[in-house]
């Protein structure tokens, strides 16, 4: 199997940049998802040097889809499919990231339910929570 | 656990969890018509079940469970 850190991100998900708030996955159970994101200054959704509440719950998105894109394709061995947002619950921000800073966020899994999951999402930089959310995404059928 | 001990429990998580109007739980209310229980929310009910009453419900469970009454038999009739 190969390093986490060496999986193109390309083969998770279908953002790309300017849009793609993912920069690589660091480790991967069934449980427990944690990927990174160095925020930059070309990513949108980033409001002078502040990425914003949108940018950052798009963020936990791409988060909890480079999981089920991870379980997918190199667990199941199955084509990635289209996610869905269904239901932000909790959303909570502590402080916005600034430009530079780097996000390490864990992606819980609470519930798997036919092609539902429900996730709890924390967003941290270094030890820092930043942010948290619980989110449910729907898988689009094969 | 009693069956009023069971609607007790569904009851308050419909209204406090799902933010069901209490004036809506019946128990012969349809789950997705009456209360509007659709995909989405049938996973909240899945983990309810597993935390508050200790079964783990199957995709097949919800072919049969078209009512509350009929949800909280079915709870009463798989925890231990």
């Amino acid at each position: 199997m190969k390093p986490f850190e060496d999986i193109d991100v390309d083969l998770l998900l279908p953002q790309q940049p300017p849009f793609r708030f993912v920069d690589s996955l660091l480790s991967y159970t069934e449980e427990d998802t944690v990927v990174h994101l160095t925020v930059g200054s070309g990513h949108m959704l980033m409001d002078g040097d502040t990425l914003s509440a949108a940018g950052l719950l798009e963020h936990m998105a791409q988060a909890s889809a480079a999981r089920s894109g991870y379980r997918q394709r190199f667990v199941l061995n199955l084509p990635v499919s289209i996610g869905y947002i269904g239901q932000v619950k909790k959303y909570r921000i502590e402080r916005l990231p600034k430009k530079g800073e780097e996000l390490t966020t864990t992606v819980h899994l609470v519930q798997d339910f036919f092609n539902v999951s429900m996730t709890d999402i924390e967003v941290r930089v270094g030890e820092e929570l930043i942010a948290s959310a619980s989110l449910k995404s729907a898988q689009a059928s094969q | 656990m009693s069956i009023e001990e069971i609607n007790e429990k569904v009851k308050n998580f419909l209204v406090e969890d799902l933010e069901i109007e209490e004036e809506k739980i019946e128990g012969g209310a349809r789950l997705k018509e009456d209360l509007g229980i659709d995909s989405l929310e049938v996973v909240d009910v899945v983990v309810l079940v597993e935390d508050q009453f200790g079964y783990k419900m199957k995709p097949e469970d919800f072919k049969e469970l078209h009512t509350l009454d009929q949800f909280t038999k079915f709870i009463q009739d798989h925890i231990a």
